[in-house]
C-alpha cells in the first residue's frame, strides 16, 4: 500500500522535479561560469583571495533557488489533494492516518534531500580541484542554510496548504516564514556553523506539522 | 502525535514572538547614540571635542574645561590631526612643542588604528598569504601561494595547482624545527594585503605561548622567536605596519593588557590604558609623535586616555557614559526576556536571550489572569496547564500564541 502512495506522489510530482532539477543544476553551472570566468580573466589566485578575505562564495545567485524548490513541491504535492477533498478519499485507505501522511511527507522531504545532495555533489567536484579544503568547507558550509530552508519551506507549504481553515492558514504563513526568515538572517560566511545540525533537526521535526492540520481537517474543522 | 505537535507549534509560536516583538519594539524605539568626537590636544593639554546636537547642524568646538573655540581655532589646537587645513591655509607652525614639524614628518608620524568585535568573533578559514617583505620592486605583489599551519607544521599550497608546495614547505618547517616553534600555533596575525607602504609578515604564538616573528625576504623564511615575559599570555595580535615603521605590532594578553611591540628593538611594551577586551570592546588609537588617543568603547561607556607616544604612559584620561541605557525603558515591562540571533558583536548566528526583566512579572500575572477568565468554562487539560505556566513565565510571547491556538 506504501508503495502505491510513493507512486502517486511521483505520478504528481515527477514533471517538477525534473523542472526542479534542470533549475538547480541551470543555477550551480551559472555560478560555476562565474568562477570559471575569474579564474580565466584573472587567476584562481584572485579567486582564493576573494574568498578568503570577503564574503563571498561566488553561489549567492542560488540562496532562494533551494526555497522555491521546497515551496513549490509541496504545493505540487498536497494541492490537489485539497482540491475537492481528495485528502478524505486518501485517508479512507487501509492503513493508520499518520502512515499515509507520514509516507507522502517523507517522500517530499527524501525528494528534495535527493535533490539538494545531487546539487552539493556537483559543487563539490567542481570546487575540489581547484580549491583548497578549507575553502570548499568555507563555501558549502555557507550555502548550507539555504538548503536547510529549502526543506523548511516545504514543511510550512504543506502545513498550510493541508490546514483546513483559512484564518490558521494565515497563522501557518506568518509563523513560516518568520521561521524561514531565520535561515537568511545573516550573510556573512560560515556564520550559521554552530547551530546549523540543531537548524536541520528542528526543520525535519517540523516537517511533522502537518499532522496538525490532517488531524484538524479529518476532525471536520470548519 | 496531533497533540505533541500542537505543543510543538504552541513552542515555535512562543519562540518566534519572544524574537520579533522586542526586534519590532527596539526598531521602533530606535535612538541614534552619539558621544562627540575627540581628541587629545598637545597644545591645550586637554581633551578637545565637537559637540553635536539633535539636528546635526550646530557643531560646538569646545574643550573639557567648556572653553569655545571657532573651527580655525580648534584646527589650530588640534594641528597634528587637521594639519592639512593647516596647510593649505598656510597656517602651520614650524615647531610644535618645540620639534620641528613639516606636513610628511606628521603624516609619516600619525596612524589611525581600530579593531571591532565584529573583526575578531568570525570564522576565517585557516589559510594565510605571506607576501615577499623585500621585493625589489616599489609595490607590493599578492603572492602565488598560501600556507596552513597544521598539527605538526607549516604547508604552502600553490593557488594555480592547489597542490601542497613541498620544496618551500620543507624549506620553512626546517626553519621553524630549527627555531624549536611548537605546534599547533594558537594566535596568528597579520595584514595579507599589497595595499600598504611595506610587510611585516606575521606574528604569532606557538603552543607554548612564545611568540614568533615570521617574514618571507627574498623567497627565504625569516623566523625570530620574541622574548616576552613568561607571566605574559598572548591572546590577541595585531600586526600595525604604520608608516612611522615604530612598532611590529599590538597585542593583549589573557588578562586584557594592551602592549605595544617597538621596532626595530623587539620591546614588549604595556600601554597605560584600561583593560581592554578586544572580543567584547571596539578600540580606536588616534596616534601621533606626541601622543595618541586611545578611544576603547562598549554598549554603556566610551574612555578615552591619552598616551605619551614615546613612554605609553598616561598623561590624562576621561568618559562618556550612554544614561540613556540605564533607563529603564517600556520593554522591561512588557517583555520578561528577549531573544535574538545576530549581534553587532560577531559574525555568528545562534539564539541569545538577553534583557531578563522581572519588571514584566506583574504584566506575565494579568494575562494569566486574563488567561484563565477566558478559558474558565472549557475542559481543564493537561496542554492548559503548560499553557497557563508559559504564559507565567514568559507572558505576552506565550499569551498571544494560546489566544490564537485556542479551538
Amino acid at each position: 500500500m506504501i508503495k502505491a502512495i510513493l507512486y502517486k506522489e511521483w505520478i504528481k510530482t515527477r514533471y517538477l522535479f525534473l523542472v526542479v532539477a534542470v533549475v538547480l543544476v541551470a543555477f550551480t553551472a551559472y555560478c560555476q561560469l562565474r568562477i570559471g570566468n575569474v579564474i580565466s580573466l584573472r587567476s584562481a589566485a584572485h579567486l582564493w583571495e576573494i574568498l578568503l578575505t570577503r564574503d563571498n562564495t561566488f553561489y549567492e545567485a542560488m540562496r532562494y533557488v533551494p526555497l522555491f524548490s521546497g515551496v513549490l513541491l509541496a504545493l505540487f504535492q498536497f494541492v490537489p489533494e485539497m482540491q475537492q477533498k481528495r485528502l478524505k478519499l486518501c485517508l479512507h485507505l487501509p492503513l493508520p492516518q499518520n502512515k499515509i501522511i507520514g509516507s507522502m511527507l517523507g517522500f517530499g522531504v527524501s525528494l528534495l534531500i535527493a535533490l539538494f545532495a545531487a546539487t552539493y555533489l556537483i559543487i563539490f567536484l567542481y570546487l575540489n580541484p581547484i580549491l583548497a579544503p578549507e575553502l570548499i568547507s568555507r563555501v558549502m558550509l555557507t550555502m548550507l542554510p539555504w538548503f536547510v530552508a529549502g526543506i523548511a519551506g516545504y514543511a510550512f507549504v504543506a502545513f498550510t496548504v493541508l490546514e483546513p481553515t483559512w484564518k490558521r492558514r494565515l497563522l501557518n504563513i506568518l509563523a513560516g516564514v518568520a521561521f524561514i526568515r531565520i535561515f537568511y538572517l545573516s550573510g556573512y560566511a560560515e556564520a550559521y556553523n554552530q547551530v546549523i545540525v540543531w537548524l536541520l533537526i528542528i526543520t525535519l521535526a517540523l516537517a511533522g506539522l502537518s499532522f496538525l492540520s490532517v488531524s484538524r481537517f479529518k476532525d471536520g474543522v470548519q | 502525535m496531533s497533540k505533541t505537535y500542537k505543543i510543538i507549534y504552541y513552542i515555535l509560536l512562543t519562540a518566534i514572538l519572544a524574537w520579533l516583538l522586542p526586534w519590532f519594539y527596539n526598531l521602533a524605539t530606535l535612538k541614534k547614540e552619539r558621544t562627540p568626537f575627540t581628541l587629545y590636544s598637545e597644545i591645550i593639554e586637554d581633551f578637545a571635542m565637537i559637540n553635536v546636537n539633535q539636528n546635526e547642524k550646530d557643531l560646538r568646538y569646545t574643550d573639557r574645561k567648556g572653553n569655545i573655540y571657532t573651527e580655525r581655532q580648534f584646527d589650530s589646537i588640534l594641528p597634528m590631526f587637521y594639519y592639512r587645513q593647516l596647510v593649505t591655509d598656510n597656517r602651520l607652525p614650524d615647531t610644535i612643542r618645540g620639534v620641528p614639524a613639516t606636513a610628511s614628518k606628521i603624516r609619516r608620524e600619525n596612524f589611525i588604528f581600530r579593531t571591532r568585535p565584529l573583526d575578531i568573533n568570525v570564522h576565517h578559514p585557516e589559510l594565510y598569504s605571506l607576501l615577499e617583505s623585500r621585493s625589489k620592486r616599489v609595490d607590493l605583489t599578492m603572492p602565488d601561494d598560501v600556507f596552513r599551519l597544521t598539527k605538526n607544521g607549516i604547508e604552502f599550497i600553490d593557488m594555480e595547482s592547489n597542490q601542497v608546495n613541498k620544496e618551500k614547505s620543507a624549506l620553512f618547517q626546517s626553519v621553524f624545527q630549527q627555531k624549536e616553534v611548537a605546534f599547533p600555533i594558537r594566535a596568528i596575525a597579520g595584514n595579507p594585503t599589497n595595499r600598504k607602504e611595506y610587510d611585516e609578515g606575521y606574528l604569532f604564538t606557538d603552543n607554548e605561548g612564545k611568540l614568533f616573528h615570521l617574514k618571507q625576504m627574498q623567497g627565504r623564511p625569516f623566523l625570530r622567536p620574541v622574548p616576552i615575559d613568561v607571566d605574559v599570555q598572548i591572546s590577541q595580535i595585531w600586526v600595525t605596519e604604520f608608516l612611522n615603521r615604530k612598532y611590529f605590532g599590538f597585542l593583549t594578553d589573557v588578562n586584557n593588557q594592551f602592549y605595544v611591540l617597538t621596532a626595530p628593538d623587539y620591546n614588549l611594551v604595556k600601554v597605560e590604558i584600561p583593560p581592554f577586551n578586544p572580543k567584547k570592546e571596539n578600540m580606536t588609537i588616534f596616534g601621533n609623535m606626541f601622543s595618541w588617543t586611545v578611544v576603547q568603547s562598549d554598549k554603556k561607556d566610551e574612555i578615552l586616555t591619552a598616551i605619551d607616544a614615546k613612554t605609553l604612559t598616561a598623561i590624562d584620561s576621561m568618559a562618556y557614559h550612554n544614561s540613556d541605557k540605564d533607563k529603564t525603558g517600556l520593554a522591561s515591562y512588557l517583555f520578561p526576556l528577549q531573544l535574538s540571533f545576530t549581534s553587532t558583536k560577531d559574525k555568528f548566528f545562534y539564539p541569545r536571550l538577553k534583557d531578563f526583566s522581572y519588571r514584566a512579572l506583574a504584566l506575565n500575572l494579568v494575562l494569566l489572569v486574563v488567561y484563565i477568565l477566558l478559558f474558565r468554562k472549557t475542559k481543564f487539560t493537561a496542554t492548559k496547564l503548560i499553557k497557563a505556566l508559559a504564559i507565567a513565565v514568559l507572558g505576552v510571547f506565550a499569551f498571544i500564541p494560546a489566544l490564537l491556538m485556542r479551538e
